[in-house]
């Protein structure tokens, strides 16, 4: 099969490491595909992100802007002026336009960049919707907001493809009179890559860990539950004190968070503790007993939603480490299908149920092997990410993409009993 | 089981995964051991089923009962029709004892030959705080007379109490079903039941109050429940011929749970207060037609509240919400004023902090 050459606008890319950046990289590192890709130059780039072995060949350029400001005018100007002309370099046409969100901006550009070739069949992938993202009306300032769903909705308008990665994004992003695109929705699931992963046994520690590794949010997604949980657990049982520890790993800790953790009766059983590397971070996931992931739990009255939208980057990275995992999310959501069906135990807000939680798998009455992931290995969420963007380039309709992706899914997991076996 | 029960613990749960199991371990850690513990899981959706399996599995004096979720009465009911011991307590899912507690309390009923033994609650607080329920005032005592009708002016509770079984299968006295509250009927039933009543003034129930859903949502329309429990428990008194025997100190009780529900009913939506006042003092209209008004009324609410309630009654109670309307309507007032009155303060305070910035921190030391 030839080598096809794909032109990729996203404001986040590898080597730096937040999560946007390494959930497009981590899709594409193992397609066999070269790639013309234009991002935006940032601090805490990791050189050994992309050391990895990857089929993919990335040409990438980097546009110098006030990447610490990205909701301005002037910047996004900077970005997009940055693609386009990198976009007219080309002298044969690509055989595809990929433009990843976050930042929005990623996709304003594949906008202009259709006007120059509206030929060049058009992928848009989606990492959370805009729109009806419910954070947004807790944010006290939120610039360029209304822009940004003006470019979503001209996106959903004009892309081919439009690509998520779990059914409760597509549904929300095409409800009302968007709905009318639905039928170019593709979903595609985050991916870990194994080889980012150390490959000596980890040791466990002896006191009983949870980890949590990540960002939280001043709203919704923070870690007053868990903590409040941990207060709560000890309080009715206290047996299991000095018998475990929280620990996260994240931050900058805010200040809602830093004074609940203060105020708890048990504050020695909780660490708030900075920031890693990532892929350092990957080797602090194996060595915990139980990793927590939280998801900020919204509802129907307030936010119009019965179901969360968004399937954290983590969780698949997490899954790559091979320890178990709970959650603290909503009753549905992508995050709950995959824990539920994998076994594990999920909470939602309540420190009640979170401490029961908790207990269970002090208890050692929750599950303590590793589900089979492999539908989440990069391997194959690679080859559904590499059929994704063969068959868009052959202008094939949203309902054969999808299902290019599912037989390439198919194939790939075959594939991989296969060669474990 | 090793030998024949001597107390039949009945523990109705729903919901509660969290708790049931320091409910069970107490029960398992009490030294008397001739026990018979039915937990009746009343359709609980969590894992309260999975937890119970458990630890039923490690106890078999442990018998899980299951029914659809009909009510915490419904619940207790079903435990009286399964208990087979000549003593029956309750000791919900969510709350625990000590473990002397069945010992003391068995020991108690045998000594005094009550058929009714009661002690003290200890209320579990937010913050590790305790506080003590005391139903009866004084020293442990076989109750007099006096002392029975004294406990028709205070809180109900099935809990912290040994029953002789015969309250039940003979005295047929049961829980309403399908209401809230429905301890406020089961207990005086009790009171009258029982052939001799026994107080031990300790702490015999371990009461959580700690729990999110123990403090119900002052706009839940179901604190009407009460009226039903109270109409059950009158009805049933009626029935049973004590009606008129003990009217006085039914009426009491009738008036004491009125009253104590006034502010929860001011809790609801203003557009419901009227409706809501009206079907509250309805109960005390039905079985106690005007005779509650004037002096009995004033003895339970205070002479003001009393004379207010009066006054509002002959407007068909809604005098009552109109004074809370008012109130609301004041203290909004209150609020504005409050405010206009202290713009120029907080203005003269940020003038000054902004002086003292710009100014003194450069020339004061």
């Amino acid at each position: 099969m030839s080598r096809l050459r794909g032109f990729v606008a996203s404001w986040f890319f590898a080597p730096y490491r937040g999560s946007a950046d390494l959930d497009l990289f981590k899709r594409l590192a193992r397609t066999p595909l070269d790639y013309e890709l234009v991002q935006v130059r940032r601090a805490g780039a990791d050189p050994q992100i992309l050391a990895i072995p990857m089929e993919a060949r990335f040409s990438r350029t980097e546009i110098s802007t006030d990447h610490a400001q990205p909701r301005t005018r002037r910047t996004r100007d900077d970005f997009i002026a940055g693609v386009l002309a990198k976009f007219r370099e080309a002298p044969t046409p690509y055989d595809f336009l990929l433009s990843h969100s976050n930042e929005v901006p990623s996709h304003a550009a594949a906008l202009e960049c259709r006007k120059l070739r509206p030929d060049v069949p058009w992928i848009a992938y989606f990492g959370d919707p805009v729109l009806k993202n419910p954070y947004v009306a807790h944010m006290a300032e939120y610039p360029l907001h209304a822009e940004d769903c003006a470019t979503e909705a001209a996106t959903l308008e004009q892309a081919d493809v439009v690509l998520c990665n779990n059914p409760w994004q597509r549904d929300l992003m095409f409800s009302g009179p968007l709905a009318k695109h639905a039928h170019k929705a593709v979903v595609v699931p985050h991916c870990f890559e194994p080889a980012f992963y150390p490959s000596a046994p980890a040791e466990l520690p002896g006191l009983f860990r949870f980890l949590h590794l990540g960002t939280l949010y001043s709203v919704k997604r923070t870690a007053r539950p868990l903590l409040l949980a941990v207060d709560r657990l000890l309080e009715l049982y206290p047996r299991y004190a000095n018998r475990f520890e929280v620990v996260f790993r994240g931050g900058p800790y805010h200040a809602g968070d830093r004074e609940t953790w203060a105020s708890m009766r048990h504050a020695d059983h909780v660490r708030l503790e900075p920031e890693v590397p990532f892929l350092e971070s990957l080797a602090i996931m194996q060595r915990a007993h139980v990793l927590v992931s939280i998801d900020g739990i919204f509802d129907e009255a307030e936010h119009g939603l019965t179901a969360s939208p968004f399937f954290p980057g983590k969780l698949v990275d997490y899954m790559g480490a091979g320890r178990p995992i709970t959650a603290i999310t909503m009753e549905r959501g992508p995050t709950a299908d995959v824990l539920r069906a994998s076994g594990n135990l999920v909470a939602d807000e309540r420190p009640d149920r979170i401490a029961f939680v908790l207990k269970r798998y002090l208890d050692g009455k929750a599950p303590t092997g590793t589900p089979d992931w492999s539908r989440y290995s990069s391997r194959v969420v690679g080859a559904e990410m590499e059929a994704v963007l063969r068959a868009a380039a052959r202008r094939a309709a949203g309902v054969e993409v999808q299902a290019a992706a599912d037989e390439a899914r198919q194939r790939a997991l075959a594939s991989l009993i296969r060669s474990a076996s | 089981m090793t030998k024949a029960p001597l107390v039949s613990v009945i523990v109705p749960v729903f919901n509660l995964e969290l708790y049931v199991e320091r409910c069970l371990e107490s029960l398992a850690a009490q030294t008397l051991r001739e026990l018979e513990i039915l937990v009746v899981d009343d359709g609980s959706t969590d894992a309260s089923p999975e937890v119970l399996q458990e630890l039923a599995a490690k106890d078999d004096r442990v018998e899980i009962l299951r029914q659809p979720n009909g009510g915490h009465g419904a619940a207790a009911n079903r435990g009286i029709e399964k208990a087979r011991a000549p003593f029956v307590m309750f000791v919900d899912g969510d709350d625990f004892i000590e473990p002397h507690v069945t010992s003391e309390l068995v020991a108690e009923a045998q000594r005094t030959e009550a058929d009714l033994v009661m002690g003290n609650l200890r209320y579990r607080l937010p913050g590790g705080r305790t506080d003590t329920f005391r139903p009866v005032p004084g020293v442990s005592r076989v109750l007099s007379d006096d002392d029975r009708r004294a406990l028709f002016g205070v809180s109900a509770t099935p809990c912290a109490r040994l029953y002789a079984r015969r309250l039940f299968v003979e005295g047929g006295v049961r829980f309403p079903t399908g209401v809230l509250f429905a301890d406020v009927s089961f207990s005086p039933k009790t009171y009258l039941a029982a052939r001799r009543i026994a107080y031990l003034d300790r702490e015999l129930y371990e009461y959580d109050l700690t729990r999110p859903s123990q403090s119900m949502k002052q706009t839940n329309r179901r604190l009407l429940d009460v009226v039903a429990s109270l109409d059950d428990l009158l009805d049933d008194c009626a029935a049973r011929g004590w009606f008129q025997p003990w009217r006085t100190e039914l009426q009491r009780y009738t008036l004491k749970h009125v009253i104590d529900w006034l502010p929860k009913i001011r809790g609801l939506p203003a557009e419901a207060h009227v409706e809501a006042l009206r079907t509250l003092f309805g109960v005390l209209e039905r079985h106690f037609g005007g005779a509650w008004v004037g002096a009995p009324l004033r003895e339970a609410a205070g002479r003001r509240r009393g004379l207010l309630i009066e006054q509002a009654r002959r407007l068909g109670y809604a005098p009552l919400a109109w004074s809370w309307a008012l109130e609301g309507l004041a203290t909004e007032a209150d609020d504005v004023v409050e405010r206009a009155v202290g713009a120029p303060l907080a203005g003269y305070r940020r003038v000054k902090a902004a002086l003292k910035r710009r100014l003194l921190s450069r020339l004061v030391l």
